[in-house]
């Protein structure tokens, strides 16, 4: 009985396991093989796959790499090879990661039946063991320099040991001008001395001491003399743990003089450092493109903890709109082409840029870096009375300077002073910083609205310039004109052209004899327009003969004389154009001899071109009316207006 | 297919051919021809001729001339009294501004200027006539010949006097030469020598063809293009009906108006004006 059921049940499990295995099978490994990219690295692959909620996940051995030989003798050749394994999409097990850069002599030679083609350049290898994404157990890394095929000089080498992500024991790093060598602790908080060693004695060695983490000071030493800086060294201060990266290593600056920061920080260790974990970051770009990954190496270290409250961080928000205000103003002052050549000539100009020059030195720097710091988010990793110390290293500066400008080769000096400068405290403290910044703000501000004021002043003048520049340009360009057409024959035309030559010249002197008015631009372009006018008119006067001659054509007609059996040329509608030539045309010249001023210029010209145009009109229209009307009409302003004439000149 | 088309002169010969053959049978004359030819004294003669000329469409124009003619009489030398009353009518074609043709009727009112007589003092005649009238430029001038035939119907001043008919042929050949100018053009003062032969044929022609030949030089002055005046002096001969031994002589005064006004719109006119010019 017992061993049916356990027949039976043997049966159960049997179909069971049947069962599953059927449905894993939904999830064998698929290959692929072909083509792949993974960022900038384009390949052949050669990896398995399973498919999980339509997903491809990476699992089982993988391979991609890229060589070609062609470009290789070409020119250069670029080549990687990135082989591993995965496991449910996380790279797991053993990785070698291979970055080449060759070129080629293009010479070959045949050794064991093969081709050898010598290649000189770069290669860089990675070798370790990942577990779920996290580096473990050693890793190495390598950059060689390759000549000839032959390991011609390492460039770089980093061996350090891990244990799921977080460093542990002792590392080292080497580049080609250092060997750093420390060691963490098993939580990966860097401990105890980490030293770098120069590869000769031009460089100085240095020492940093951690003590769990903190790190307390940093020893210089070149040429036998050692200089010590204390870095956290504030004792009974709260701590907290943080990784190791560009912005702990921006933090530590602060613990230095701002000036000295920048030069402590782009050399030696923490620089060796940000090289370490450059070629993680690129190894993790890879990794995380392929799957999960969480390549990069847990660096711990402990900074103090000054943790920043509402109120600080408001303090901070208006801090930054000071040094926005100011950092616009000073790009201002600095991008302004036309104020940088205003300062050559302009000796109060050249002295507010300088000032605005040696705030934004000596005042507004240390607020961006402030600024700066606050992005990184690291400001609470020291305590106020230290990063003001760091930024102002000499205290705070002045509410007042002086600044000296060299002017005609003899030095100018000019005080100035910032308008709320009483109210400035030595608070070290995110209160004092932002009446600091609200002081440098309101100061560049009130320079810089100077400034502004005078460049408006300048385009003024500038356009007043460019304004007047015009109006000789149509003086000329109407003396001109009317010299070369007084040469015509009829002297009712040159009289009244001479007269429109007078008008421009006496309107020109009126308006240089009345320069100091205040509304100079205004005048300026009523002149400019006026001679504008002038001109047009000018050139109308120029073509009244032609005027008379087309409506003297064009009211003539070819007519066939029965009598001699000839064509002859007959005047038709009289009357009109009589009006034009006995009326019409000599009040037109009457105006502009008499009684002409640059409001009219404009009108009486359009009127004179209207009338023509009308004229020309009236030839095709009825006009039996308009002609017994006109037999006896003396008077120009009516008979402009039976003619319907467009004119707003007034009857004079 | 060309031939088929009579162009328009030749309209023109066949008219011509048409009118000469009713001239045909003529009545005998008794009177006796002189040895020699005689030539009567001039008589003087003053004429006032208007000439119209109206158009009425693109290549019509309405020929209408009226002349007042006086002769002289024993009470009244030289100018003397009216002698015709002369209506000249025509519809004419224009078919180029160098030639055109006329067709239309006349009427003449002859008054008798012999104060002697007693017969009718008024007699009209009537008159079919056409015209070719032929310009041509030359240099500065031109030149017109003018072919125009008359069929007349004429009656004596005597009671009951029958209706003769005869026809005339006319030529004229005339000149304008402009004096002022270098052409025809308003404002030009031209002279105009012209002579025409009138000859005719009819039943009561029998040894007097040339009926008058006419010599005439005219001062014209061009006012506008559509008003002309001139005057001038003519000098005439010709045989007397009655008798072709016998020559007529007369001096004639001559003052004329020419006008061609155009009443047409001014948009019909615009077009057409310079006909195919």
């Amino acid at each position: 009985m017992i061993t049916r059921f356990i027949t039976s049940l043997h049966f159960v499990a049997v179909l069971i396991l049947l069962l599953f295995s059927i449905v894993t099978d939904a999830q064998t490994l698929q290959n692929f093989k072909g083509p792949l990219q993974i960022g900038d690295y384009k390949g052949d692959a050669q990896y398995t796959y399973k498919i999980v909620d339509n997903d491809t996940v990476l699992d089982g051995s993988f391979v991609v790499q890229r060589s070609n030989l062609q470009e290789l003798l070409q020119q250069k050749d670029y080549s990687f090879l990135f082989k591993g394994a995965f496991l449910n999409g996380f790279p797991n097990g053993q990785w070698k990661f291979q970055f080449g850069d060759f070129q080629s002599k293009s010479s070959s030679e045949i050794v064991d039946y093969q081709y050898r083609v010598l290649v000189s350049g770069t290669q860089e290898t990675a070798t370790g063991t990942i577990k779920l994404g996290r580096p473990d157990g050693r890793w190495n890394i390598v950059v060689e320099e390759i000549e000839e095929s032959d390991i011609a000089k390492t460039l770089f080498k980093s061996n350090m040991q891990f244990e799921f992500g977080i460093p542990q024991q002792n590392f080292n790093i080497q580049n080609e001008k250092y060997t750093l060598v420390g060691r963490f602790l098993r939580n990966g908080l860097a401990h105890d001395e980490w030293s770098l060693y120069p590869v000769n004695g031009m460089y100085q060695t240095e020492s940093w001491y951690f003590n769990d983490g903190l790190l307390t000071s940093i020893k210089l030493g070149k040429e036998g003399e050692t200089k010590s800086i204390l870095v956290y060294d504030e004792p009974n201060v709260k701590t907290k743990v943080v990784k190791l990266d560009q912005a702990y290593l921006k933090a530590l600056g602060m613990q230095l003089p701002l000036d000295e920061a920048d030069r402590f920080l782009n050399i030696g260790l923490s620089k060796i450092l940000e090289q370490n974990t450059e070629h993680y970051v690129k190894i993790d770009r890879i990794l995380s493109a392929l799957g999960n990954s969480n390549f990069l190496p847990a660096f711990k270290v402990k900074v103090p903890d000054f943790p920043l409250d509402s109120l600080d961080n408001s303090k901070i928000e208006n801090i930054k709109s000071y040094v926005a205000t100011s950092e616009e103003i000073s790009n201002f002052i600095r991008t302004n082409s036309q104020l940088n050549i205003l300062k050559l000539s302009d000796r109060k100009t050249l002295l507010q840029i300088s000032t605005l020059e040696k705030i934004a030195a000596d005042y507004l720097r240390p607020l961006q870096a402030l600024v700066a710091y606050d992005s990184l988010k690291i400001l609470d990793y020291t305590s106020r009375a230290r990063l003001t110390e760091h930024l102002f290293p000499y205290g705070m500066p002045d509410t007042r300077f002086s600044v000296a400008v060299e002017i005609d080769s003899s030095t100018v000096h000019e005080t100035f002073s910032f308008p709320i400068g009483k109210s400035i405290t030595e608070q070290q403290n995110f209160n004092g910083l932002e009446s600091f910044a609200n002081m440098v703000a309101t100061g560049m501000t009130e320079i810089a609205s100077e400034l502004k004021a005078k460049l408006t002043l300048e385009n003024k003048q500038l356009e007043l310039v460019s304004v007047e520049e015009q109006i000789i340009l149509q003086n000329e360009s109407l003396q001109a004109f009317i010299d070369s057409v007084t040469r015509m024959e009829s002297s009712k035309y040159t009289k009244a052209l001479a007269q429109l030559k007078s008008f421009a010249g006496n309107t020109l002197k009126d308006y240089s004899n009345n320069e100091t008015s205040s509304n100079t631009i205004a005048a300026a372009n009523s002149i400019k327009a006026c001679l504008t006018n002038i001109n047009g008119l000018a050139r109308t006067v120029a073509e009244m003969p032609v005027y008379v001659d087309t409506v003297r054509a064009t009211y003539t007609d070819r007519i066939w004389n029965p009598f001699t059996a000839t064509l002859m040329d007959e005047e038709v509608k009289k009357r009109i154009t009589t009006a034009y030539d006995k009326v019409l045309e000599p009040f037109f010249l009457k105006k502009i001899s008499n009684g002409l001023n640059c409001e009219t210029v404009l009108e009486l010209n359009n009127t004179i071109r209207n009338t023509y145009a009308r004229i020309l009109e009236l030839r095709e229209e009825e006009t039996n009316k308009l002609e017994r009307r006109l037999r006896r009409e003396q008077d120009p302003i009516l008979v402009l207006r039976l003619m319907n004439v467009q004119n707003t000149l007034s009857e004079q | 297919m060309k031939t088929i088309y009579i162009n328009r002169l030749d309209w023109v010969v066949i008219f011509l051919l048409l009118f000469s053959l009713s001239a045909f049978t003529q009545e005998i004359e008794r009177e006796e021809l002189p040895l020699s030819s005689k030539y009567k004294e001039p008589l003087t003669k003053l004429w006032i001729n208007s000439y119209g000329n109206i158009r009425i469409s693109k290549r019509l124009f309405w020929d209408a001339q009226t002349h007042l003619r006086f002769e002289e009489t024993e009470s009244s030398p030289f100018v003397g009294q009216v002698a015709q009353i002369y209506n000249r009518h025509a519809i004419g074609y224009i078919h180029s501004k160098y030639f055109n043709v006329s067709l239309g009727g006349v009427l003449r009112l002859n008054f008798n200027t012999d104060a002697d007589e007693f017969d009718r003092n008024l007699v009209p005649e009537w008159r079919i006539w056409h015209q070719y009238q032929f310009a041509q430029p030359l240099e500065n001038m031109m030149i017109y010949h003018r072919i125009r035939i008359e069929h007349r119907w004429t009656q004596g001043f005597g009671e009951n006097s029958e209706y003769i008919f005869r026809n005339r042929w006319r030529y004229m050949f005339r000149m304008k030469i402009p004096l002022n100018s270098h052409k025809l053009a308003p404002k030009t003062l031209y002279i105009s020598p012209e002579a025409e032969l009138i000859m005719q044929s009819g039943k009561a022609v029998v040894a007097s063809p040339m009926e008058d030949l006419r010599l005439t030089t005219t001062l014209g002055y061009i006012l506008t293009p559509r008003l002309t005046i001139a005057a001038g002096a003519m000098y005439s001969q010709g045989q007397d009906l009655a008798n072709g031994g016998i020559y007529k002589q007369s001096w004639t005064m001559r003052f004329h108006v020419y006008f061609s006004p155009d009443f047409r719109k001014v948009k019909n006119k615009l077009p057409e004006i310079h006909l195919t010019d």
